[in-house]
């Protein structure tokens, strides 16, 4: 009671200090993401629409597109086996060792990614642990693309694993159980029971997984070598530009990668509006 | 269908026994009901029975041939979960149609069979109307109705419910335990439900199994388990009970110097005991009645519904008993706190 008259008259005095809130929350967001944003796409466009279109469409810079996109598709499908085979593990069964998993899963959001980069340096690179037997096979890992799916693989780890345990754990084994009694196989329970209660979940995780693999610059930059036209990813092809006060194509490339991050949010946003505001769709 | 049940033992990780050596057997299409407090290890039986927990030791025999190995899916068993673990993403029809839709090709009817047969179901469960929602949009009731229809569906040779009206408020709890029973009776299912509700149990089940510990303390009809309990435990458990400690010695019970009378028939050893009396079976009258009783003081007087319950104390030690009379008989004679009181008994157990 003493609460909510409280709250009350927190909301009676409301109007200026709601006003401030979101005056403040407005100016910071205009500061730190609208001007950057704006400042991305006007400088990208501001020698005109032919200059823009030809620093994005010269070879090192579709190249770079092209090994963004691969890598992206290559990682967020590894992380997609992975964060459900592993969600699976810790939701539905006991075993020792379960909260270590847990915490492992967790890492790579700990560890800075200049480490994860270097780490697969330590281990694949020319005088890593394994880099002597690699060389004597031709076996190319560091400076090539499989190490930089590597390290993205690394870094986005947790995205789609973090995403369902907590849902996969809240459903519990009823659903899966009450299939078996009906007669399902394990197959006819994961497609038709365990993926469909965990889509919505699973296509959030997806989206934030697959945005951050396309950003990726500090674990990438480690192990790409930065070779133009073979190993330099967007992120990386930005920098390279921006360094050669090649301002226009930096920006270009920039907006690009800024214009695919918008298109993950409004699809985020989509799902989400899905997920609350479908009458006829099922809750997560 | 028949189930035997031998010598069943279940230990969970950690050691603890859920099941200690389980026998019993259900006839063809009996209604049983596992009662038990919680912890007993009555889910644990079910879910035994229905193939989802592995017994560590003993047999489950469906009409007489083990169904050990045989995974819950070739069980057949309709299985309704205490929180009914409806598929949230699937309307109330395909939920009903689950068990058909999955069936290899060559088992499996044509769709429109499938669907005929859900609505089918969804009318014997008086669902119609509802085939096209989501179970978010159902209430309690529906949903226990939905995962039962779902059950049918498979034509199982035996329905076991967990806790099937646990989740539900008292109103439609009632309904539904008249309808369970009645739907019992036209389908002939062999049905088997796990509940801690001892009222649910004994009026609705042709038997009930009072399950304790993980074992069965006693199976029988619900008049029997009620009037001739056959352990302490299943005596305390079923309805309110006076205890009583007494000594017998030569077919004279005693208790502080009162005789208290002697089961019927009874094979009694001489030594220390314990009676159990009803609070129905005693009886009070006027201390001027010039009857032979125990003579007590009344301590207070509580009215609920049809009874009044009264708190005595024995006047000679102090042991206190807790006596129901009729609303009617307490209207002759409104005892008062304080009254002193008459009793006699006039039905007892001993252990």
């Amino acid at each position: 009671m003493l609460i909510q008259a409280h709250r009350a008259t927190s909301i009676a005095e409301g109007p200026t200090l709601r006003r401030i809130l979101l005056g403040i929350t407005l100016i910071f967001l205009t500061l730190f993401l609208l001007f950057p944003l704006a400042a991305v796409f006007s400088e990208a466009l501001s020698q005109g629409l032919s200059v823009y279109w030809q620093a994005i469409n010269e070879p090192d810079a579709t190249s770079a597109i092209r090994l963004t996109l691969l890598v992206t598709g290559l990682s967020v499908s590894l992380n997609l086996v992975f964060g459900l085979c592993a969600s699976w593990a810790v939701a539905k069964f006991s075993f020792p060792g379960k909260s270590l998993l847990i915490t492992l899963i967790d890492l790579p959001f700990s560890v800075s990614p200049v480490i994860s980069g270097l780490i697969y340096v330590l281990l694949f690179g020319a005088h890593g642990l394994f880099g002597a037997w690699l060389k004597a096979n031709d076996v190319e890992i560091i400076f090539a693309v499989p190490g930089i799916v590597l390290a993205t693989v690394f870094v986005t780890l947790p995205f789609v694993a973090r995403e369902l345990i907590p849902i996969m754990e809240a459903q519990g084994r009823g659903d899966e159980e009450a299939a078996r009694t009906l007669g399902a196989s394990g197959w006819q329970i994961f497609f038709r029971v365990t993926l469909p209660n965990v889509k919505w979940g699973l296509l959030y995780g997806v989206l934030l997984c697959n945005a951050r693999a396309m950003g990726e610059f500090g674990a990438v930059s480690v192990v790409s070598g930065h070779i133009r036209g073979m190993t330099n990813t967007m992120p990386l092809h930005v920098e390279i530009l921006y360094n050669e006060y090649n301002f226009v194509a930096a920006f270009a490339v920039a907006s690009l990668l800024a214009l695919l991050a918008l298109v993950t949010l409004a699809l985020k946003a989509l799902l989400e509006s899905h997920n609350t505001n479908t009458p006829n769709a099922p809750r997560l | 269908m028949r189930i035997d049940i031998h010598d069943v033992y279940k230990a969970f990780e950690g050691g603890s026994r859920a099941l200690n050596g389980i026998n019993m057997t259900i006839a063809d299409g009996e209604l049983v009901a596992l009662l038990g407090p919680s912890g007993s290890g009555k889910t644990t039986l079910l879910r035994a029975i229905a193939g989802l927990e592995n017994p560590d030791h003993g047999d489950i025999l469906f009409n007489g041939g083990t169904v050990a190995g045989h995974d819950v899916r070739d069980r057949k068993v309709g299985f309704v979960f205490q929180h009914y673990a409806l598929f949230k993403t699937m309307t109330v029809r395909k939920n009903v149609s689950f068990g058909l839709s999955i069936l290899p090709r060559k088992q499996r009817p044509s769709k429109a069979a499938i669907i005929a047969r859900a609505d089918e179901l969804l009318h014997l469960v008086q669902l119609e109307g509802l085939e096209n929602r989501y179970p978010s949009q159902l209430s309690g009731g529906q949903r226990q109705r939905v995962a039962l229809a779902r059950a049918l569906a498979i034509e199982p040779s035996v329905l076991l419910l967990d806790e099937p009206f646990g989740a539900l408020d008292a109103k439609v709890r009632k309904d539904l335990r008249r309808w369970l029973r009645e739907l019992h009776d036209r389908t002939g299912h062999t049905t088997v439900f796990v509940t801690h509700d001892q009222e649910e149990a004994l009026e609705l089940s042709d038997r009930v199994a009072v399950i304790h510990q993980g074992r069965v303390e006693h199976m029988a009809p619900p008049a029997e388990l009620y009037g001739q309990p056959a352990t302490p435990f299943v005596c305390s458990f079923l309805g309110a009970s006076n205890q009583l400690e007494v000594t017998v010695s030569k077919d004279q019970v005693l208790h502080c110097g009162h005789a208290l009378p002697l089961p019927r028939p009874h094979s009694i050893t001489d030594g220390p005991h314990q009676l159990f009396i009803r609070p129905h079976e005693f009886q009070i009258r006027s201390v001027d009645d010039q009857t032979p009783g125990i003579l007590c003081r009344v301590e207070t007087v509580r009215l609920s519904g049809a009874l009044v319950r009264i708190d005595l104390r024995f006047a000679a030690c102090g042991t206190a008993i807790e006596v129901e009379v009729p609303i009617l008989d307490f209207e002759r004679h409104p005892w008062k706190v304080g009254d002193a009181a008459m009793v006699t008994i006039r039905n007892v157990r001993m252990f």
